[in-house]
């Protein structure tokens, strides 16, 4: 047999393979659901569930006595849209909502508010947060320092020369002026169902030809570890490509996130990050051999990880040490910011190259040490 | 009889449940590593991040103001550069998250009385992050402008006092490591329920349960007992490991908790069936399970809170049991949260679950039918 017989009868091997692969996942409603339903139903959850804007933050404000002053602070809480102020004349009428969780927090003007401000005594302005929302919390302290900052600016006239060592602080949010959380969530979670198909979907099919004992049968015949590997990896591969196509359009025409980047450097980025994917859930379902294992291994090993570690919902930076060096070896990681950077900043060499060049060394290394754990199983 | 029978289709649940290593392996670590990966990686604080700087000023003030950077907790170093494009080369290759501009004028302005002013360029991408940094220098820079200013004019008119009820110091933590105990217990018991009937199908001993004297309901019930029993096995594992390993103490009643976990557990052992009821393969009730939970997590207050959502989607977190269960998790871990204000919460839960349990009992006896 010459060298190019060898060669043809390879290619109609693996076509042969993603053939019967393609048939299989088209037959099955289950993968079809993970290629399409699943990005859909977790882009809109993501969009519309997660979000760290408070815009409507529940404030009780007591006034142990109205004055005009007291009316006049009032009236620079509610001029702010992020409140959603009521009023009452004792402490304990907002005990049982701050403890139940029902308002974000309390503001307190004590009796002698105005007698205080009249005198020329520092009149004290209490807020009091619930903690149980650090997030929240903080963001009531933040808008709540705003608006008294307001009051004072109204009260005190401009003739009053403007106190001596006062710093003016302006600050400039680049790529996301408006500061919506969802700009930066949604290219992280595109990161989180690319991960979840690609390594979920190949772990659950390969390792149900194991539980099938179906893959003794294919590996009786001719073909090869590499071509069994390619054979699994193009249709899903396909699948995983078909299901960002559905994110991206959600992205741009549903959510209004902005694309700076182009097109090339987002699906080149992508057919990287699902090689590892892809890879990555091929060796589970070597090592897994159950459908039920697989999944929780891939649950374990891929998804928790590019939950915790790509850095696009919490911090990494902040993280214990040992934490941070595993953070380095997680490859949602270096998907998340290639996708933050491409949807928000634009092409960004210095951003992207590192991140396909470590994407591509994790794809090879997986699928090198995915096809040396097959040939051992089988032996 | 009846008990006898339901006794043993019990016990052998658990058995089943049990039986294979290394499905009790799966059933266990990832709750554990769930539990630690949360309470050291989940957090939206940020600290240890660079801040860069460019200082086109020469005087003392713009010197001092840096030193208080680099003192502060928040930040790991300074890094400076000097020239704008310097700067958007950093924020663009995320070496840096803020960068603090100060003008040529800054020190001479301080001096001389007038308003001085700071540019904080910070990089959008991680807004929520760049928001709490935002805080920090502002507070960093208060702090130096309050104590440039001490001594030369008269107290304040106003200030404000803050406290921080429940979790003194905003410990992200405290609020988040409790929530594990209702949702690790949801994933378990979602798991175990929908893969219970699915299992028997694929195995083909479902057959052989229906032809024993057991009756469908009791078949459903002795499905979901053993949820339940693992369910609260696991509630009280975790509860333990929060309060003895983290030191998160539990401010209200565990009589409470459990109470709440307990009505919890049913609605979802109701979901878990009906997936459970409605599929015939192991695989597609891991489908199912999945495409349930990740809705479940997302719309409940877990990861950010409901009042941040569109109107029109807060009556369907009020549909899903773990929001109300998490209001009650919150409420008695930090804010010893009153009987009758958890009995609001766990009403709705008991409504839930009678729905929940009232449909799969509904869809199993058609399927077995």
């Amino acid at each position: 047999m010459n060298v190019s017989a060898v060669e043809s009868g390879r290619w109609r091997r693996i076509c042969a393979l993603i053939r019967a692969e393609a048939l299989q996942i088209l037959r099955d409603p289950s993968s079809l659901v993970v290629a399409f339903v699943l990005p859909a139903l977790l882009l809109f959850l993501f969009g519309f569930g997660v979000s760290f804007d408070a815009t409507h933050m529940k404030i009780g404000v007591v006034v142990e006595e109205s004055t005009p002053e007291t009316t006049w602070f009032l009236a620079s809480l509610s001029n702010t849209p992020f409140f959603d102020v009521r009023r009452a004349e004792y402490r304990s009428a907002f005990l049982d909502d701050l403890s139940a969780g029902r308002i974000n927090g309390v503001i307190i003007l004590p009796g002698d508010f105005s007698q205080r401000l009249a005198r020329g005594d520092t009149a004290g302005v209490q807020v009091i947060t619930d903690g149980s929302d650090p997030n929240t919390a903080s963001l009531v302290n933040g808008y709540v320092q705003g608006a008294w900052q307001s009051w004072q600016d109204q009260r005190a006239p401009d003739a009053v020369a403007p106190a001596k060592g006062q710093i003016n602080i302006e600050s400039r949010y680049w790529f996301n002026p408006e500061l919506e959380s969802r700009r930066f969530l949604l290219p992280g979670s595109i990161a989180l169902i690319q991960m979840m198909i690609g390594s979920l979907l190949t772990a659950l099919v390969v390792s149900r030809e194991w539980e099938r004992g179906t893959i003794e049968a294919l590996l009786a015949t001719p073909v090869g570890i590499m071509e069994f590997m390619i054979g699994k990896l193009v249709p899903n591969f396909v699948l995983g490509m078909c299901a960002m196509v559905v994110c991206v359009l959600a992205a741009l025409f549903v959510f209004h996130i902005p694309l700076r980047g182009s097109l090339f450097s987002l699906f080149g980025l992508t057919a990287l990050f699902l090689m590892v994917a892809l890879s990555l859930g091929l060796l589970i379902s070597t090592v897994a051999r159950t459908q039920f294992l697989a999944s929780q291994i891939a649950m374990l090993v891929a998804f928790l990880p590019g939950l915790y570690f790509s850095g696009f919902l919490f911090e990494i930076a902040s993280m214990p040490a040992p934490l941070r060096a595993f953070a380095t070896i997680v490859p949602a990681r270096y998907y998340v910011r290639a996708l933050q950077t491409i949807f928000l900043a634009g092409d960004i060499p210095a951003v992207l190259v590192p991140c396909a060049v470590i994407l591509a060394f994790m794809g090879g290394m997986l699928f090198l040490l995915t096809a040396r754990n097959t040939k051992q199983r089988l032996d | 009889m009846a008990w006898t029978r339901l006794w043993a289709l019990i016990v052998k649940e658990l058995l089943a449940s049990f039986r294979d290593p290394r499905a009790r392996v799966a059933l266990i670590l990832p709750p554990l590593v769930q539990l630690f990966l949360f309470a050291y990686a989940a957090t939206l604080e940020v600290s240890n991040v660079p801040i860069g700087v460019l200082n086109e000023d020469w005087g003392l003030a713009s010197q001092q103001l840096i030193s208080r950077f680099e003192r502060a907790s928040a930040f790991s170093e300074i890094r400076s550069y000097s020239s704008l494009k310097e700067v958007k080369d950093a924020v663009d290759r995320q070496e840096v998250m803020v960068v603090a501009h100060i003008g040529q004028d800054f020190s001479r302005k301080l001096a001389s009385g007038e308003p001085a002013s700071i540019q904080l360029l910070l990089d959008g991408r991680r807004s929520n992050s760049a928001q709490l940094i935002n805080g920090y220098v502002g507070a960093i820079v208060r702090q130096f402008s309050d104590d440039y200013r001490l001594g030369s004019t008269a107290n304040p008119t106003s200030e404000i006092v803050d406290r921080t009820w429940y979790n003194p110091n905003r410990e992200y933590r405290m609020a988040m490591v409790p929530s594990l105990v209702g949702t690790l217990a949801m994933a378990t018991v979602l798991m175990l329920v929908s893969m219970s009937v699915a299992r028997e199908r694929e195995l083909g001993t479902f057959e052989q349960l229906l032809v024993s004297p057991l009756q469908p309901l009791e078949i459903v019930i002795g499905k979901a007992a053993p949820g339940l029993l693992i369910g609260l096995g696991q509630g009280a594992l975790t509860t333990l490991i929060v309060t003895q390993i983290f030191g998160i103490a539990l401010a209200g009643s565990a009589l409470l908790l459990f109470a709440g976990l307990t009505v919890f557990l049913l609605a979802v052992i109701g979901v878990g069936l009906f997936i459970s009821s409605l599929v015939s393969t192991q695989q597609q009730a891991m489908m199912g399970t999945m495409v349930y939970m990740m809705p479940a997590m997302m719309l409940s207050g877990f990861s950010s809170p409901v009042q941040n959502m569109p109107t029109w989607l807060q009556p369907v977190a009020q549909m899903n049991p773990l929001t109300h269960f998490l209001v009650i998790i919150r409420g008695l871990f930090l804010r010893d949260m009153p009987f009758w204000l958890v009995l609001q919460r766990i009403w709705p839960m008991a409504a839930i679950a009678t729905v929940t349990l009232t449909a799969a009992t509904w869809l199993f006896r058609r399927r077995v039918q």
